[in-house]
């Protein structure tokens, strides 16, 4: 199965279960939870369901496109379900089985794994899955988002797409995953690795990066002090997912001590929990 | 009539590490429950597997046995008229009871007599009591960590999914968040998971067996065990033992099975530490040696899976592990790429401790140290001096910097540094000067290792004292006990003869211009610290409390000398006379309590032919013990003591220590001061405890 179509039948698979599906988010972002889509809409009470695609960015993780596992820019195919319904476990076994694996005859485990975002204040239990050794998913029951106890629980489904893609087509290079006919992976984005790793790692402009973490900064924190009936909610978050990968910039580049980065990660969940804190007030405002 | 119970809890995969004290725990609060319920049963039984956690309990009273409970009413006088009639009182008691007068007694109290009624109350069965404690104790289990997954509102470790719940053939229907406990169960995740009604315990034990469930996680060590060493003879090899991995893998599977798996032969040239980190740290594998101990280029699994299908599964496995000792060798040959001794510089720019300062400066300091401990013990300057300068540099290779083999630090110093071709004592020393690591490690071996290691942990007790970093109650972020321990237990198996207030004395000198608060007040709470800490080191050697105190009274300085010291004492405690001897010497103790004298009496001043008796043989044992205590023969010392018990009891007995006359007096005490004094060079017998 090709790289397009593993993306074909997990977008089939969970329309027909009920997701919306939605479409990847047009900023730079670490993870899928970052998509407002996750990160806001599993506050509050309303039910959701959703799934999409989300390509994520982790400048440090750059191997100027050598390694075999390792990329700044990936892809995550990201499923959230609230409230997080009794079956989940087999719902997301049989969405393996709709990509080809046949679970009942390899080794499936759920390997304990509590995920922690610190810079978005949030945390949940649950495992990381492996398939014959190989960690293809991260499932999570979310407790807290932005410092706020959840309910009811969302649960949020990762598949990490190129791990299973090279799982399925069985080769040992992200580079050689077979994308569409001739087309292979490395085709599409052995160049920007290559380009992005040096960037990140070499050429990153540091002064102008903390620069423009302190605009966005002050411009999340303007934006949230407006006095208007509708807060710009999505506006100001944009700026806080701006911040969060300028520093994952300056991170990559080496030009945080350990010490600022345990303060700079504490500046983004700030910025992180107004959003969440405005967020919640509106919907609350909206719904009386 | 009993009838057995049993509970299957069925989860999403629960955490391996939580299964064994979840179950202790369940066992003991079963036991209770039905102790204060008052149920007789024959046995408890408690298993798990991540997906299920079982309880059973043999042969269970089906109720409870009824009592008969005594119920006070109004007193006489007040239920009866002087007719004997019952008045309002006696009948209203009565009907509140739901009996009739007649049923009432009158019983003699205390207070006088008192209406009473001896009300039966008949025993609750077995299934209703469950049937409300046991959602109660499963609830109260502790947990590292909880979650909640649904609107009910409970929270538990992982979400449950399925209860069953049995009492005899009974449904026991107890009910937990949305879920009521019935009679079904499922097998294996994929091997067999369709539901299976169960109709009682037998049925229960024999229904998992063929569902590819061993319930027994003692059952499941036993074969993984098996599988594993199996596994290894079949490539003519032998399992690294790695206990801990096996009790994990234990509960990270319902039906073990054993996957063998290949790796390239080229990354043997790795260290052998490195290669079972990437083996066990992260897949959970174990290793294979050869019969002269070399590792094979070969790794087991246990798996979960069904066994049919075992070949993509180890591909899989072979691939992840691939990619991981490629990540290894491209760290192992970029770090080897400058000498280890190359990066010492680098330490600069290594936060030990915001206050404390850089990795290097402490360098610099374990160096200072490490010459001074040496000339001390005998070591070779240059050795100590070198290993020092290599023993922290190995924290800014790529190797102790990925996440997975930081544990090995030190270790990946050693091998760094046996390949630049350094002296294998000072490559071997860089390894050690972290040990203990924990509890119960092993202490180093070569003399710089120990030196090093005793400079590095007093460096860093002294210095994070220095700042403020006391540990207390259970907050002890810098480990300052344990590396206290480790300094106790390296001078005790050394037995260097250094004194611990020296030790303080010299980092202190090092380290003084960081202090945040005056440097004779840190090295004096230092010094308090490590007494305690040795203090505790002895009495878990299974030295008595007082023996212990009595001894470090004297002296803890020296602590090898200490623990001949309290041995000795220990020992000694056995003496027929020893009870007799202390007595005495209490007294002498108490009588000296307020006086200050010198230890010199006057021959010509005694006046009593006790006095003069007890003054020769003072001067006898001082005579024969002076031998001893050059050469440390404290249980010698001890028996020569035993000599002074007679004269010194005769004393008391015949003579008044506090004569009218001062200078008699004077002359009394002085006597018994130096008496004190031969005594106290083992220990400060006064504060042993005699029953």
């Amino acid at each position: 199965m090709d790289f397009q179509s593993i993306i074909f039948n997990l977008q089939q698979y969970w329309a027909d279960y009920g997701c919306i599906i939605r479409q990847p988010y047009d900023l730079e972002m670490g993870a899928g939870t970052f998509h407002p889509a996750t990160f806001l809409w599993a506050l509050g009470e309303k039910e959701w369901k959703t799934a999409y695609v989300q390509p994520s960015r982790r400048p440090k993780d750059g191997r100027y496109g050598e390694n075999p596992n390792r990329m700044q820019h990936f892809f995550q195919y990201q499923v959230l379900l609230k409230p997080s319904p009794d079956d989940i476990q087999d719902l997301y076994l049989n969405s393996l089985r709709e990509l080809g694996v046949e679970v009942d005859k390899h080794d499936v485990r759920f390997i304990e794994d509590d995920w922690e975002s610190p810079t978005l204040g949030a945390w949940g239990l649950g495992w990381q899955v492996w398939l014959d050794g190989i960690e293809i998913s991260q499932f999570t029951y979310f407790q807290q988002v932005a410092g706020f106890d959840l309910n009811p629980i969302s649960v949020e489904l990762t598949y990490g797409l190129e791990r299973i893609a090279m799982y399925i087509q069985n080769v040992d290079d992200f580079k050689k995953i077979k994308w569409v006919g001739n087309f292979t992976y490395g085709d599409v984005y052995f160049d920007p690795e290559y380009e992005h790793s040096t960037y990140n790692f070499e050429v990153a402009d540091t002064a102008m990066l903390f620069n423009l973490f302190d605009m966005y900064e002050r411009e999340t924190q303007r934006l949230l002090a407006l006095e208007q009936e509708h807060p710009l909610i999505h506006p100001a978050y944009e700026m806080t997912m701006k911040c969060s990968h300028l520093f994952n910039l300056l991170d990559a580049r080496g030009a945080i001590s350990v010490t600022e980065r345990v303060r700079f990660i504490g500046r983004v969940r700030n910025l992180a929990r107004k959003v969440a804190r405005a967020y919640v007030g509106y919907q609350q405002q909206v719904a009386a | 009539m009993s009838q057995d119970l049993l509970l299957e809890v069925g989860t999403e995969e629960i955490p391996a590490g939580y299964l064994p004290p979840a179950l202790a725990q369940l066992h003991e609060r079963i036991k209770a429950v039905l102790q204060s319920e008052r149920l007789a049963y024959a046995d408890i039984c408690t298993f798990a597997t991540p997906r299920r956690i079982v309880l059973h309990v043999a042969k269970v009273a089906e109720k409870q046995e009824d009592i008969v409970q005594e119920i006070q009413g109004p007193a006489k006088r007040v239920a009866f008229d002087d007719a004997g009639q019952p008045t309002k009182a006696a009948i209203g008691f009565a009907k509140g009871k739901g009996v009739t007068v007649e049923d009432l007694e009158i019983k003699e109290t205390e207070k006088g007599e008192y209406v009473t009624l001896q009300q039966k109350i008949s025993g609750k069965t077995t299934l209703e009591i469950m049937t409300h404690a046991l959602p109660e104790v499963l609830l109260n289990l502790n947990f590292p960590k909880t979650m909640r997954w649904d609107d009910s509102g409970i929270t538990f470790t992982r979400p449950i999914r399925w209860l069953m719940c049995l009492f005899g053939e009974t449904v026991v229907p107890l009910k937990l968040g949305r879920l009521t406990a019935g009679n079904i169960t499922y097998g294996h995740r994929f091997m067999s998971p369709e539901p299976k009604t169960i109709e009682n315990v037998d049925y229960y034990w024999a229904v998992m067996k063929e569902s590819y469930v061993i319930l027994n996680p003692k059952e499941r060590r036993h074969r993984i065990h098996k599988m594993l060493d199996e596994a290894a003879e079949r490539h003519q090899g032998k399992l690294v033992p790695n206990e801990d991995l096996i009790d994990t893998v234990t509960y990270l599977v319902e039906f073990p099975s054993v996957v063998t798996g290949k790796f390239d032969p080229k990354f043997l040239n790795l260290p052998d530490k490195i290669i079972i980190a990437a083996l066990d740290e992260h897949q959970k594998c174990f290793a294979v040696t050869d019969e002269h101990g070399k590792l094979k280029p070969l790794f087991l699994n246990i798996i979960g899976s069904n066994p049919e299908y075992k070949s993509r599964v180890i591909a899989g496995n072979e691939r992840v592990l691939a990619a991981r000792l490629e990540d290894a060798n491209f760290f192992f040959t970029e770090d080897t790429k400058t000498p280890l001794a190359t990066k010492v510089e680098r330490l600069k720019g290594v936060t030990f401790q915001a206050d404390l300062g850089s990795v290097y400066e402490k360098m610099e300091r374990i160096q200072s140290l490490g010459q001074t401990i040496a000339e001390r013990c005998d070591a070779n300057p240059e050795w100590v001096s070198r290993a020092a300068l290599l023993c922290k540099a190995d924290l800014v290779t790529l190797m102790v910097g990925e996440k997975e083999y930081a544990k090995l630090q030190g270790y990946i110093g050693m091998e760094y540094a046996l390949k630049d071709g350094e002296n294998p004592v000072v490559a071997k020393a860089i390894n050690e000067h972290y040990m203990p690591r924990f509890a119960d490690d092993t202490l180093p071996e070569t003399l710089p290792g120990a030196i090093i290691s005793i400079a590095d942990k007093i460096d860093t007790i002294v210095g994070c004292f220095g700042v403020g970093l006391v540990p207390s109650g259970s907050q002890d972020p810098y480990a300052l006990r344990r590396q206290a321990t480790g300094v106790i237990r390296i001078l005790l198996d050394r037995e260097f003869e250094i004194r611990l207030s020296d030790l303080v004395q010299w980092a202190s000198t090092l380290l003084h211009p960081k202090f945040k608060a005056k440097a004779d007040t840190v090295q004096a709470q230092v010094i308090d610290f490590l007494q305690q800490r040795l203090e505790t080191i002895l009495t878990n050697l299974g030295f008595a409390y007082d023996e212990v105190d009595a001894t470090l009274a004297s002296d803890f300085n020296t602590v090898h000398d200490a623990l001949k010291r309290v041995r000795a004492v220990s020992e000694f405690r056995q003496h027929p006379d020893f009870e007799a001897l202390i007595t005495g010497f209490k007294r002498v103790v108490n009588i000296l309590k307020n006086a200050e004298v010198a230890n010199n009496p006057d021959e010509n001043l005694f006046t009593e032919e006790s006095e003069r008796r007890l003054f020769k043989a003072l001067v006898a044992v001082e005579k024969n013990i002076g031998n001893l205590v050059k050469t440390k023969d404290y249980p010698q010392i001890l028996k020569q003591l035993v000599m002074l018990r007679t004269p010194i009891d005769t004393l008391f007995d015949e003579v008044m220590v506090m004569a009218e006359d001062e200078a008699v007096r004077e002359n009394r005490l002085r006597l018994l001061a130096r008496v004190r004094q031969v005594f106290t060079q083992v220990a400060d017998f006064s504060r042993i405890v005699i029953s």
